[in-house]
């Protein structure tokens, strides 16, 4: 299994710097998720490390050893892309067999390990069946199964499920973590969905503008946000941001996520607006002095608007940002 | 009422379009002299198939179907795989002065190939290729070339870059990306530029006209224009000639035309 590290990467485009010194180190067998809004840079760091992008300046190692001169195909390595971009031209199988005809392996050996990663994906039946006879979940299977059959020690992932529907993309996800516990491959996955990245990655690197804001395991990012951004980023419902005058913290901002308020106790009194139903909670929304906040709540609250709600705000669940700088202040 | 009217006005010009192939095709079945005869009949009291006889018979027809077929085929190979290449080329990697390049590419389109007639059959005559093929070949898929680079690179501009970039992370170098991947897909593409360089090849005559002075060498324009150049034009002849000529294109545009339909890129990327 690869390693991957990234050393100070910088990529212009023109003018436009879209990556500002980004180092990362991928361990080897990780599953690293990199997250972050739309047109943060993540695709672009994915395609530096394949090789499809020349960074301007740093430097990139797979084991250790510096890549940057080195094509795409000689990196051990496969990519899963948004558009899937399969061979239109070629059945599924021969889809699948691309890669290995170009190793130059035995057809008996290309043909057995085609049908061990069509059986792993359940694509058997669509063997013969070229892409655009496919539907979309079937074209990401071959999609999937084209990176497996090579068994690169790493494969990089840029927004696989972007293109599904949800109940398919959950699905998927489970398939895919299971597949990096089956191969142990290292892999990279780049997506833009909270709830991919942090039911996925072993650790998250979360991406604003071309840096990275924090690297840590989804639970130490949950709890310890180093920024507001990350704060906002990671967690649904969105945790609540109010003014730090209101826990006498001028200068500061203070996150609240909504499962944390404790209700029916403590000073602060809030003006219930409604709820919604969620089946296993209710999700209320509420203003305090004016600033709109939403409470997770265990059961539906016999409240109408304009109600007054009792909240606490538990010491050592509170989050406090510079209110300038975003950076998180500590308690 | 609407709908009736477009069919009348469609009628009247496939009678339009069709009235000169029947009427060629009616002649070359007649004798030589009958090409006054006023008919509408394709095959009426003497005619037969003595035109398309005589021709493979006694003229040097055979001889001049085997030069066009071997000229034409000849253009369209080496114009596809220079087109294909320098358009790929121009489509994929910035290079300094491309606009320029693909403004210039245009530019020699807008002199008629007539009017470099004469440069042409002196630069010719300097690399003694006039009267040989060798010369037509150069001026045909020469003066083609900049509108089959346009035609392929605007294809090549319109096929997604991850398809490419899979590719080259399978395992594919740059060229293996372009003949296993680029080429396969590109069959519409090809299959109109390659149409477009054939039937330059297998139509022109200025050109043939002036490189080409030995009748062995001649291809079917210029040995078909032969026949009226005789006292008199043997009109039934001509016109059996003409209907062979024309064979050759038809079938190729029916067959192909199923190929420019089946739009191969259709699923490579979602839809
Ligand atoms: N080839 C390119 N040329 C110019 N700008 C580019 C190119 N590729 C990406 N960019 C720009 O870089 C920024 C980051 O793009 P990308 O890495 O695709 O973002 P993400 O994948 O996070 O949405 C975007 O603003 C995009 O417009
Ligand atoms: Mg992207």
């Amino acid at each position: 299994m690869s390693s991957v590290e990234c050393r100070n990467i910088k990529k212009d485009f023109g003018d436009v710097s879209v990556l500002k010194d980004i180092s990362l180190d991928v361990k080897s067998g990780e599953f690293l998720v990199l997250v972050g809004p739309s047109g943060c840079g993540k695709s672009t760091l994915l395609r530096t490390i394949a090789g499809l992008e020349q960074p301007t300046s740093g430097d990139i190692l797979i084991n250790g050893k510096s890549v940057l001169n080195l094509e795409p195909r000689q990196r051990d390595l496969a990519m899963v892309f948004q558009s899937y971009a399969l061979y239109p031209h070629l059945t599924v199988h021969e889809n699948l067999a691309f890669g290995l005809r170009l190793q130059g392996l035995a057809k008996a050996e290309i043909d057995a390990r085609v049908r061990e990663v069509a059986g792993t994906l359940q694509i058997e039946p669509l063997l013969d069946r070229r892409p655009r006879e496919l539907s979309g979940g079937q074209r990401q299977r071959v999609a999937l199964g084209r990176a497996l059959v090579r068994k690169t020690k790493l494969i990089l992932f840029d927004e696989p499920l972007s293109n599904l529907d949800a109940s398919l993309r959950g699905q998927m996800r489970y398939e895919i973590k299971r597949l990096h516990a089956l191969t142990g491959s290292t892999m990279i996955y780049v997506t833009h969905d909270q709830v991919e990245a942090t039911t996925l990655g072993d650790r998250i690197a979360i991406l604003n503008g071309g840096r990275i804001e924090q690297i840590a395991t989804a639970r130490e990012i949950y709890e310890n946000p180093v920024s507001r951004f990350v704060a906002s980023f990671i967690g649904t419902p969105e945790m609540n941001f109010l003014s730090g005058d209101l826990v006498g913290r001028p200068g500061t901002e203070i996150g609240v996520r909504p499962e944390d308020f404790i209700l029916d106790q403590g000073d602060i009194e809030a003006r219930f607006e409604l709820q919604e139903y969620l089946g296993s909670h209710s999700l209320v929304h509420a203003t305090i002095k004016g600033q709109p906040i939403r409470v997770m709540s265990p059961v539906s609250l016999a409240k109408k608007t304009g109600d007054t709600l009792r909240l606490a705000l538990p010491k050592e669940k509170l989050h406090v940002f510079n209110r300038e700088s975003g950076a998180r202040v500590n308690a | 009422m609407k709908k009736s009217a477009s069919l009348i006005v469609l009628i009247l010009f496939s009678i339009f379009a069709i009235f000169p192939v029947w009427y060629i095709l009616a002649v070359s079945f007649r004798g030589d002299n009958a090409f006054q005869v006023v008919s509408w009949a394709l095959w009426h009291e003497g005619s037969s198939l003595d035109n398309y006889r005589t021709l493979f018979t006694s003229t040097l027809f055979p001889i001049w179907l085997r030069n066009s077929v071997l000229v034409s085929l000849a253009v369209t190979i080496i114009g596809l795989a220079v087109s294909a290449t320098a358009a790929y080329s121009l489509s994929r990697f910035r290079t300094r002065g491309q606009g320029m390049m693909m403004v210039a590419l245009l530019a020699t389109q807008m002199f008629p190939a007539t009017m470099l007639l004469l440069p042409f059959y002196i630069l010719l005559a300097k690399l003694e290729l006039a009267n040989h093929f060798g010369g037509l070949l150069i001026i045909y898929t020469s003066t083609a070339l900049p509108f089959c680079i346009w035609q392929m690179k605007s294809w090549f501009d319109t096929l997604p870059k991850e398809l490419e970039e899979a590719a080259l992370v399978d395992g594919c170098n740059r060229f293996q990306v372009f003949y296993r991947v680029v080429l396969p897909v590109s069959g519409p593409a090809m299959v109109i530029t390659g149409l477009f360089q054939f039937t330059t090849a297998w139509c022109e005559y200025a050109i043939a006209a002036v490189v080409l002075q030995d009748p062995e060498l001649y291809t079917l324009p210029v040995g078909l224009k032969s026949f009226q150049a005789s006292m008199a034009t043997e009109w039934g002849l001509y016109a059996a000639a003409a209907v062979l000529v024309s064979i050759p294109v038809v079938i190729l545009f029916t067959i192909l035309s199923r190929a420019l339909i089946s739009g191969l890129t259709l699923g490579s990327v979602k839809g």
